[in-house]
């Protein structure tokens, strides 16, 4: 086995020079396995150190674009330095680097005065999820046709698996939009709205739509594959004013919800 | 299967250009992409780039295998590669003769090898591994280097040989890096250039680097009179690497050659235009190969 080999030493090495500051103990370890002179060796190895962490920072960016701008570059910069040592890349893919930066951010000290920066993230992680997503077959509702109306109440719904529901104490949606580049309006955000957050690419674009208490409970329920009664009852108890059938229709509409059937799950 | 590349000048697909490529349809003769950038299963890169396949041949260039790692090779990441190969049908494949990862965690660079016995049985190891799951013969690139490794037992262009004869694979001639590494380490390009093995030669790549000036970036501890080339792709082709690639051509015959821009990415016209210059040559390459020489030595 190649553990106690020469180049799992070197390799090793050399990764934890590039984690730990430029002067350190860990450069200096690297030293002994380089050729040329300690000064020029640190030189050269602040060039991999700056590339590294440049590329991993900038792989953060495409990711998180309103956090970044909600913060600004330096304190990103610096924030994603942390980040990176704490919670290293584990795919050759950048693109997937990033998935617990929203947790990270949470607990980050410099940022406890916008606690609503995780949660903005985890809507970017979301969204960057759902641009990638794979495509999925067309809607299907003609299985409706042959079920007797007196039954409907017994219909569960497969819904659309992309699409991203996120609770915020904060108004995300909002955030995100007025942070978007091409948004040229008022940039002023009431930040005492709560929000619950859907987005999904079920239309073929983007949407990120704020629901509703009673139509958040709504979709929760058929999510959780409870049948259209349930699902309605669920909703009305939060709020009894609340309309089920044209938010149904919307739904079907836009193809968030994509089939309907009275399987039990 | 073979290197399908055309013998001409083809340039580097990336994000900022997806829409002018796919309106404009310039006229190059095929088209590089970075491998990752489009294993997502669905959106927008899925649709550039099955539109671009149907269009341009494409070379497939991965920067994320870590074929060099002392760990075991990426399954996913390689299953991943096969899934994208399998669905475009790619001219080519290839990728660094490089590390980048160590005890599953990643740092996403291309970081150089040591040139040594035990290096290079991992890599070629790693290059066969590939090649069987893949089904066909991958091209690997050589990269740019700032360091050196102590006792270090063969110099790069021996162990780049060795590498293709070992895991019969193919070579990636990137003339910039060849240049850069030259220029940092104090060895003759044209060593370089004469060790490597003609026939085994599918691809060159051009590209730009800068100096990284040590009056200006080296810090307290660092050398302070340590100028070296870093391999930034952000800028035109310097002459001094048009010169080196002339002499490739020359030595190895017209070769399907790209134009790499990475980082300040200019307007797809400036891409562009660099590829014609490759273009010219290779034209000229292409007429020598076939008539002898336009022009004999003095």
């Amino acid at each position: 086995m190649a553990r106690s080999s020469a180049l799992r030493e070197l390799q090793s090495r050399f990764y934890a020079a590039m984690m730990s500051g430029a002067d350190g103990q860990a450069c200096a370890e690297l030293g002994e396995s380089l050729t040329g002179e300690p000064p020029r060796q640190r030189r050269r190895l602040a060039a991999y150190r700056r590339n590294v962490l440049g590329n991993l920072c900038a792989a953060l960016m495409t990711s998180y674009p309103v956090v970044t701008c909600v913060v600004g570059p330096a304190f990103f910069r610096e924030a994603a330095r942390h980040y990176i040592v704490a919670h290293p890349s584990e795919s050759g893919d950048l693109n997937d680097y990033g998935a617990t930066f929203p947790g990270f951010i949470a607990d980050y000290p410099p940022a406890a005065e916008l606690p609503y920066l995780a949660d903005v993230a985890h809507l970017e992680w979301a969204v960057q999820t759902l641009r990638n997503a794979a495509d999925v077959a067309p809607v299907n509702f003609t299985q409706l046709a042959n079920i007797a109306p007196e039954r409907y109440g017994d219909l569960r719904f497969a819904v659309d698996s992309r699409c991203v529901r996120l609770d915020s104490a904060w108004p995300i949606a909002e955030i995100w939009r007025v942070n978007q580049p091409d948004y040229t309006g008022d940039m002023a955000v009431d930040f005492s709205s709560a929000e619950r957050v859907l987005a999904g690419i079920h239309r073929g674009p983007l949407s990120i739509d704020v629901l509703g208490i009673a139509a958040a409970v709504f979709f929760d329920a058929l999510s959780a594959q409870l049948s259209l009664a349930e699902a309605a009852q669920a909703a009305l108890n939060k709020d009894e004013s609340f309309n089920f059938g044209p938010v149904l229709q919307t739904w079907i509409g836009s193809g968030l919800l994509r089939s309907a059937s009275l399987a039990e799950p | 299967m073979t290197n399908r590349l055309p013998a001409q000048a083809g340039i580097g697909l990336r994000t900022p250009h997806f829409t002018d490529v796919l309106a404009l349809r310039p006229n190059v003769a095929w088209l590089e992409v970075h491998s990752e950038n489009f294993f997502a299963p669905g959106g927008d890169s899925r649709r550039v780039i099955d539109a671009v396949a149907e269009r341009y041949p494409i070379s497939l260039h991965g920067v994320g295998l870590s074929l060099g790692s002392s760990d075991a090779l990426n399954q996913a990441h390689l299953a991943k590669l096969k899934a994208l190969a399998d669905r475009i049908g790619p001219a080519a494949i290839s990728e660094h003769l490089c590390w980048s990862s160590i005890g599953g965690r990643y740092l996403n660079d291309l970081l150089p090898l040591p040139y040594s016995e035990e290096a290079l049985t991992n890599v070629c190891d790693k290059i066969s591994q590939a090649q069987d799951v893949l089904g066909r013969r991958l091209m690997i690139e050589n990269v740019s280097s700032y360091i050196r490794f102590a006792g270090e037992t063969m110099t790069e262009w021996e162990f780049l040989a060795e590498v293709a004869r070992r895991a019969d694979c193919d070579i990636l001639l990137d003339v910039n890096n060849i240049y850069v590494s030259a220029s940092n380490h104090g060895f003759a390009a044209l060593e370089f250039l004469n060790a490597i093995p003609a026939e085994r030669v599918g691809e060159i790549h051009l590209a730009g680097h800068e100096t990284d000036a040590a009056d200006e970036t080296a810090e307290v501890g660092e050398s302070s009179d340590d100028d070296f080339l870093i391999d930034t792709h952000s800028r035109p082709v310097c002459d001094a690497v048009w010169a080196l690639y002339i002499k490739a051509l020359e030595r190895l015959g017209p070769r399907p050659t790209l134009i790499e821009w990475d980082t300040d990415i200019p307007a797809l016209s400036v891409l562009l235009a660099e590829a014609a210059k490759a273009q010219v040559l290779l034209d000229a390459a292409h007429l020598q190969a076939s008539h002898g020489p336009l022009v004999r030595a003095a």
